[in-house]
């Protein structure tokens, strides 16, 4: 049976924590096993804070969230009011590099495409929709 | 996220628990740094207790790491949960670090 729950959170770092506690709360409420549920939690850490790093003209201060699981998979839906940001255009791979020429960020955005199956992005006229998705593959409990 | 700090057979183990991401990370951060300016040099990073890492726990653990060289400190990280180590994995950074299996293996590596 499909479950959802849609929320706002101010676009801050308080407000990244309540989605990600938010998101915790449905996923075990839904008996999602821990396995699929941490990689969920870093992408919205991931998305989240990017916004709020790099959302510039941010006009509503506010970022809505939804989460849809179904039998076989889960998806986050993260939509802002900023500028258009598409994380499909970034790069699958992190860079390797030895330990003196690692830059120290910027991994993020490639975290997030490797810890889903998939990352969708559409530019509406008034912000981007971001849905993260991902085939369930251990079953709940 | 709780930190616990403490010192063992001459190094300085940090043992976080909970989430290491965008909200907690700066936290670490500040205490790492306070711990090399009070002169810790042999660091072990208990992960035993952490639930993931993001990209911002990775940022502060690879400045430790950095930081820990300039002075000819040794950093071992150890006890990494899946999680963590599938995210150490994907970010290519487990050949970068010495990682340990236990924290008893890690303070004996470390011991003079």
């Amino acid at each position: 049976m499909a479950a959802s729950e849609t929320l706002s959170v101010p676009a801050t770092s308080e407000g990244i924590r309540l989605a990600v506690d938010a998101f915790e709360a449905f996923a075990t409420g839904q008996g999602l096993p821990v396995a699929e549920r941490w990689r969920f939690q870093v992408a919205i850490d991931e998305l989240l804070s990017n916004i709020v790093r790099h959302g510039r003209h941010d006009r509503t201060g506010r970022v809505s969230l939804s989460f849809t699981l179904t039998e076989t998979d889960l998806t986050v839906s993260i939509s802002d009011s900023c500028d258009r940001f598409d994380p499909t255009s970034w790069p699958k791979a992190i860079p390797r590099a030895e330990l003196d020429r690692q830059a120290l960020s910027g991994r993020g955005i490639a975290l997030v495409r490797a810890l889903m199956d998939d990352v969708h992005h559409e530019w509406q006229t008034a912000g981007n929709d971001v849905r993260i998705s991902r085939r369930l593959r251990t079953s709940r409990s | 996220m709780d930190i616990l700090e403490y010192h063992r057979d001459g190094a300085l183990v940090i043992a976080p628990h909970g989430r290491v991401d965008s909200t907690t990370s700066v936290t670490l951060d500040e205490r790492l740094r306070h711990h090399l300016g009070a002169g810790a040099r042999r660091v072990v990073v208990d992960l035993a207790q952490v639930d993931y890492i993001s990209s911002a726990g990775l940022r502060v653990m690879l400045a430790l790491a950095k930081r820990l060289r300039e002075v000819q400190g040794t950093l071992v990280l150890c006890a990494m949960t899946e999680p963590v180590r599938q995210v150490f994995e994907l970010a290519g950074f487990v050949p970068l670090f010495t990682v340990d299996t236990t924290l008893d293996v890690a303070l004996a590596r470390l011991s003079p």
